[in-house]
């Protein structure tokens, strides 16, 4: 071969080397590229939804802080304040007094005495440390039983399976699910009953919430436009996100209204 | 028969320019700075593409009008990295690069025959560009921002420009060579000019459209 020759065949062995080579660095860095960018959005989402749990645990947190105090407050106060006004109602019973008068002041006396119990009762419920202390099952009791005193609504509460601790972050954030779901219940379905039902299964747990309510349009609620219209089920749901649980509502007018939550009990999530 | 598809691939290359400044004129308002002002790049190509046809029609040399029209050329595609780039010393950089080619290209172009040869300041121009967009795609990569491919604008020039530029050495660096020694074979090494250029502002349109898309983002 010519050394014209070879000098020509290896400008353009050099040349197509390099086009060949330009081409395929350009297939790679897509590829590679493409797959960095996949990681990058994942991380993103990973590290937004961190974000998003840990906003709606300060939330909680501050709630529960809030609530405790309120219920101190209530206990310190206005308990107070009730026990000394019982006082002077059992100082004024002892005295001589008309027979009229007599019959109101023991009226008052039990009036203020079942002020005093429902106002401790409020106070447990208000307190997180209570769920803490007595567990999710007992809360719950004590609750209907609040609810029950007020004679409006009829209760029940259901428990299957061998009761064990979910945890104390799980369970306070059940107990204010549980509670939501009352208060929606008393101020908006004019409901006659409430069922709770627990189900302490092997791999999942079971809370089952309902009401024979005038129940709600539930599409209508969450997709409407006012800021407050269904905020409270959307937290419902944040908070069912947070434990891992998986939440169902359901809701038609005139059927009342049904909860369910399901969450994994650390065995099966070890699994 | 070569000449003849030659003359077809060159005539395509123009109305792609042609097409190209087109589209850049009629988007500039919905362009992002400073894409917006590309349309100014592409006309000025399109003007030296006819001033180039002209003199070679009266078969004057034309390779000045090329040497004189690269640190132009030079100067709009730096810009837009200059643009992306928020470092000062990225800037700086590519500031100093600009200023060091042209007079780079003037010295040429004065003292070293430039008038009747372009092929070494396409060279160092491409060599350049290559860099500036590989160094583009380095950025992107070790970057954590989630970038949207389809609708970046610099991501689809930079494609064009690396594949046109690198190709470009070959072309006009190499092929040159191979020139002295077999005319007819660098004639036909030099059938690749036209059809790189096709590709790379068929990547302008690309980019062009990308940047409507999404107009927030460049």
């Amino acid at each position: 071969m010519q050394p014209t020759e070879s000098r020509i065949l290896l400008i353009i062995t050099l040349g197509t080397l390099l086009l060949i080579t330009s081409s395929i660095f350009i297939v790679v860095f897509l590829f590679y590229f493409r797959r960095k960018q996949l990681i990058n959005k994942q991380e993103k989402a990973s590290l937004q939804t961190q974000f998003n749990q840990e906003i709606l645990k300060s939330q909680i947190e501050v709630q529960n802080t809030t609530l405790q105090q309120i219920g101190q407050e209530l206990h310190d106060n206005i308990g107070q304040l009730l026990s000394v006004a019982k006082i002077n109602l059992n100082i004024l019973e002892g005295t001589k007094q008309e027979e009229e008068n007599h019959e109101y002041i023991k009226q008052t006396n039990e009036i203020i005495g079942q002020s005093i119990q429902d106002l401790r009762s409020l106070t447990k419920s208000l307190d997180g440390d209570f769920v803490q202390q007595f567990g999710l099952q007992e809360s719950m009791t004590h609750e209907l039983q609040r609810i029950r005193k007020t004679k409006k609504f009829e209760t029940e509460i259901t428990l299957t399976g061998e009761p064990y601790t979910l945890g104390y972050e799980r369970e306070i954030i059940l107990f204010r699910i549980f509670q939501e779901f009352l208060n929606n219940s008393l101020k908006h379905s004019e409901a006659k009953n409430i069922i709770v039902k627990l189900n302490y299964g092997l791999t999942h747990f079971n809370l089952a919430l309902s009401d024979d309510g005038k129940g709600f349009d539930y599409e209508k609620v969450t997709t409407h436009n006012l800021l407050s219209s269904g905020a409270g089920l959307r937290n419902m749901a944040r908070r069912c996100e947070l434990i891992g649980a998986k939440c169902s509502l359901e809701s038609l007018v005139g059927k009342g209204t049904f909860l369910g939550i399901e969450v994994p009990t650390r065995k099966s999530l070890n699994t | 028969m070569i000449y003849l598809i030659f003359d077809i691939f060159l005539y395509l290359y123009f109305a792609t320019v042609v097409v190209a400044a087109v589209t850049a004129t009629m988007y500039r308002r919905s362009l992002q700075y400073p894409l917006n002002w590309l349309w100014i790049y592409l006309w000025l190509n399109v003007l030296v593409e006819l001033l180039v046809y002209a003199l070679r029609y009266f078969k004057i040399s034309f390779f000045w009008s090329y040497n004189a029209f690269g640190p132009i050329e030079y100067f709009f595609i730096s810009w837009l990295y200059l643009h992306y780039y928020k470092s000062s010393l990225e800037k700086n950089i590519i500031k100093i690069l600009f200023i060091l080619y042209t007079l780079f290209v003037i010295y040429y172009m004065i003292y070293l025959n430039g008038f009747n040869e372009f092929h070494v300041v396409f060279v160092v121009r491409s060599m350049l560009m290559a860099t500036l967009s590989l160094y583009f795609f380095l950025k992107i990569y070790r970057s954590d921002e989630i970038l949207e491919i389809n609708r970046s604008p610099l991501f689809w020039l930079s494609i064009g420009l690396f594949l046109f530029c690198t190709g470009s050495i070959f072309t006009m660096g190499l092929g040159t060579s191979i020139m002295r020694f077999n005319s007819q074979l660098g004639y036909l090494v030099n059938m690749l000019n036209p059809i790189l250029n096709i590709y790379l502002y068929i990547m302008f349109i690309v980019s062009f459209s990308c940047s409507r898309q999404n107009p927030g983002f460049y």
